[in-house]
């Protein structure tokens, strides 16, 4: 029996993502807020849509693990 | 259901031989109209103010004197007094004006104030960034043979385990490796020329993205996305930094809005290089353990590097590289620099990853002295790789082509000619290149005209000259009989040109239109003829004929087949979502072998090119010529990341000093050297169908190179870009690492 753990602080995504979340991942494979890179399709690059910047409208970066229910620019999808 | 296929090997007329583009002269002649070069009546030019600092707060910030400045249309402040600023290149501001001149003016004569604060941008040595309270937990990947027992405390376990593998080992090396940041440099820089039509916008971006960027624009100006049209007939390279429509491209559309003018937003060349996209750096501290034979059984290694202000770096989960022994431990630190933001850069994680850990291989080779090929060759039986058959026999070819058995040396063995060296080196790769979801709208006219539009984009790749292959090659018809046209939301879409997947995409949706349209139009042709249905369905086209395939004379002309349609063209959408189904047009999962020869001088540190060969699979070709070209670049790309590209930062002042393409070096001609490019294509690789090639070439050339040098002058030179001053500092450290390289010390 084999051990095996793999951690990923950066991109565990906590809950549903902001709908302004965009990342290059997200156009490339058509998924919605992906919760880990995928293949090396770059879903860690991530910007939002409002301020097309890293950085959201409340000047904090963007990110798959930050952009998540809670924070003050937070929408939800549904 | 409609069946879809490729032509049988052998058959074709154009998939997979040599076709020039067909938009070559265009861009050979600068006739290909760039967004850069998108000129309109009354167009404004628009520049920004970036901010010098890399760390500060904006105290005052005062644009009254810019608005007076004869020329001056618009000034538009983008940041706020008390606003703090986390890196060098931050926009504060943007004027638009008659000339570009007058908008310069505008910008000098904005009055900001700063509030200096402290900064730090130099990642290389961990210590000096854990001192600076700029490190972060990232990922940890573990993976052992062993399982922990139930009551065992689990990190206590993974630390024993690692510890006793490493000491069961034959031979353990112990190595420290890096790769510095290294900006996108797109020839044509980023920006757009924007111009409204009453509430209807057209942006003509420079966009790698164009079907995914006309709603990023629409968004912040609260627009529905269908006013936005986003236009690109040809971009000057994105290679990953051109997905988004950024901040500028948003402020480009407002300033056109508020003036009711077009307006020129393409960022001035320091601004690009210092915020618009650069590839996370990685370093890594490596202890693997080997069996005298030089298997691998035993990785441990802790890496960091930066994106700028949020940390990140290279993914820990692809490092050791393709060539995964049983046990390993890879742990990833993030460290926060006060620098640009990272992008995607051709290969996300891989081309660093290969760096970082194909050269502790080579090194185990040297500690060894075992041929680095036979190194490579054992430790491709490892769990995690797939693909060890394909990497064997791209090896063997890769090798005749370098000529490796009869050139390879012990490490600094060779014979040297006055004070130069010669050396080997190789490293292989893997990506996936599956195709994106991909939507087309083909239309066949009853005068036999021909053409298609998609809402995709040519990064290079040969889009339109693909597309157009594939089309003329189902229809029987020569490439100039068919117009392809892409680089408007307003076609159907497609992906993005990232991740390698755009010719596989745009080849699955334009084959199964065409197979669909060739069906409609053969099932006429036969209805004429009175033959079957049996017959209907052998029917083919090829040579400006629609005909029975076994009966070339049961048959009319393309144009008289097409005259059967009626008044009306034949319009036939295709659709590909590659998330449904298998697809056997297109697959994914590449290999791919790369060797490099140096000549090195001794005594000024200068690494010469002497020939690189890259072996590379990708299933079915469409193009030969661009598939060639698309190593070609890669391979060049390589090289210049190896030897010559470096963001440097100054850890004084926290400036990115070398922000233009004067002092920031790339490679010229002379640089190159020989590069041979071969395809590896047994039968089996057409029968795979079209996978995407844009990435996997780019990502073995540091370790190739890396170890070509080490082979040459027998140490490591541990950091790559591997310029002349690193050389001499490695021979002068006579095989150790340079103290001043783990002491912490910031140089």
């Amino acid at each position: 029996m084999a051990y095996t753990k793999c951690s990923d602080d950066l991109l565990i995504a906590q809950g549903p993502a902001c709908m302004h979340l965009r990342s290059k991942g997200m156009y490339v494979t058509g998924k919605l807020a992906p919760t880990r890179e995928e293949d090396g399709m770059g879903d860690g690059y991530c910007w939002c849509n409002m301020t097309q910047k890293v950085l959201g409208p409340d000047s904090e970066m963007v990110e798959r693990g930050l952009c998540v229910d809670g924070r003050t620019c937070f929408e939800r999808i549904i | 259901m409609a069946e879809y296929s490729w032509p049988k090997q052998g058959t074709t007329t154009l998939i997979g031989k040599e076709v020039d583009r067909v938009d070559g002269v265009e861009k050979a002649t600068g006739a290909a109209k760039y967004s850069y070069d998108i000129v309109l009546p009354k167009m404004l030019f628009a520049r920004v103010l970036a901010c010098p600092h890399a760390h500060c707060k904006i105290k005052s910030i005062d644009a009254a004197a810019a608005k007076s400045v004869p020329g001056v249309v618009s000034v538009q402040l983008l940041a706020k007094p008390k606003e703090e600023i986390k890196w060098q290149g931050y926009l504060l501001a943007c004027v638009a004006a008659e000339t570009e001149g007058a908008a310069a003016e505008g910008l000098d004569a904005i009055a900001v104030e700063y509030e200096v604060l402290p900064h730090f941008v130099t990642e290389q040595f961990l210590e000096a960034a854990e001192a600076a309270d700029r490190t972060g937990k990232a990922g940890a990947t573990v993976e052992l043979e062993n399982d922990a027992p139930e009551d065992e405390d689990e990190d206590a376990f993974v630390e024993a385990e690692v510890k006793r593998q490493l000491e069961a080992a034959d031979v353990v090396v112990e190595g420290y490796y890096g790769i510095h940041s290294i900006t996108h440099c797109c020839l044509e820089t980023h920006g757009s020329t924007c111009e409204w039509q009453g509430d209807k916008l057209t942006s003509h971006l420079s966009t790698q993205n164009v079907s995914g960027t006309a709603g990023q624009i629409a968004g912040p100006l609260k627009l529905p996305a269908s006013d936005v049209t986003v236009h690109c007939d040809f971009i000057g390279g994105g290679f990953g930094s051109k997905f988004a429509a950024d901040e500028w491209g948003v402020i480009c559309a407002q300033i056109a809005k508020e003036t009711g003018r077009p307006v020129k937003l393409m960022l001035d060349r320091e601004t690009d290089q210092r915020i618009a996209g650069n590839r996370p750096s990685g370093f890594v501290r490596v202890k693997l353990g080997a069996d005298k034979q030089g298997v691998v059984k035993v990785w441990d290694s802790v890496q960091w590097g930066t994106s700028g202000i949020g940390g990140g770096g290279v993914d820990e989960k692809v490092v050791p590289y393709v060539l995964t022994p049983p046990n390993r431990r890879s742990r990833a630190v993030r460290v926060s620099t006060n620098t640009g933001p990272s992008r995607a850069w051709r290969a996300p994680n891989h081309p660093q990853a290969c760096a970082l850990s194909q050269t502790a291989y080579d090194d185990l080779a040297a500690k060894l002295g075992i041929d680095s090929y036979d190194v490579f060759l054992r430790n491709l039986d490892s769990a995690s790789n797939k693909k060890a058959d394909v990497y064997r026999a791209e090896m063997e070819i890769a090798a005749k082509l370098m000529d490796w058995k009869a050139k390879w040396h012990p490490h600094g063995k060779g014979e040297a000619k006055g004070s130069i060296v010669e050396g080997l080196g190789m490293a292989i790769h893997t990506w996936g290149g599956a195709g994106h979801a991909s939507n087309c709208l083909l239309k066949i006219h009853p005068d036999g005209a021909v053409g298609i539009q998609l809402g995709s984009q040519d990064l290079g790749t040969g889009t339109r000259t693909a597309i157009g292959i594939v089309v003329a090659e189902t229809l029987g018809l020569p490439l100039s009989d068919v117009k392809v046209e892409i680089g408007s939301s307003k076609y159907p879409q497609s992906g993005p040109s990232g991740g390698s997947t755009t010719i596989a995409g745009v080849s699955e949706s334009s084959r199964r239109a065409s197979q669909d349209a060739l069906r409609q139009i053969a099932a006429k042709v036969a209805e004429k003829l009175g033959v079957g249905a049996e017959q209907a369905e052998k029917m083919v086209a090829k040579e400006g004929r629609v005909f029975v395939a076994d009966k070339p004379d049961a048959g009319m002309t393309w144009k008289q087949a097409c005259a059967l349609l009626g008044m009306q063209p034949l319009e036939v959408q295709g659709k590909y979502n590659p998330g449904r189904e298998k697809s056997p047009l297109s697959s994914s999962g590449v290999a791919g072998v790369q060797m490099a020869h140096v000549a090195v001088d001794k005594a000024t540190g200068v690494v010469r090119m002497k020939k690189f060969v890259a072996v590379q699979d990708i299933g079915l070709i469409i193009n030969r010529q661009c598939a060639a070209s698309q190593v070609y670049g890669a391979a060049i790309m390589g090289i210049a990341f190896s030897l010559f590209e470096e963001r440097i930062m100054d850890p004084a002042t926290g400036a990115f000093i070398n922000a233009d393409l004067g002092h920031y070096h790339l490679p010229r001609l002379g640089d190159i050297g020989e590069i041979v490019v071969e395809f590896y294509e047994p039968a089996s690789e057409y029968e795979r169908g079209v996978i995407g090639l844009g990435e996997p070439p780019v990502i073995s050339p540091g370790a190739a190179i890396s170890n070509a040098v080490a082979n040459a002058i027998g140490v490591r030179v541990p950091v790559l870009p591997i310029t002349p001053i690193r050389v001499l500092e490695a021979l002068g450290g006579n095989g150790a690492v340079p103290a001043k390289w783990t002491s912490g010390a910031s140089s």
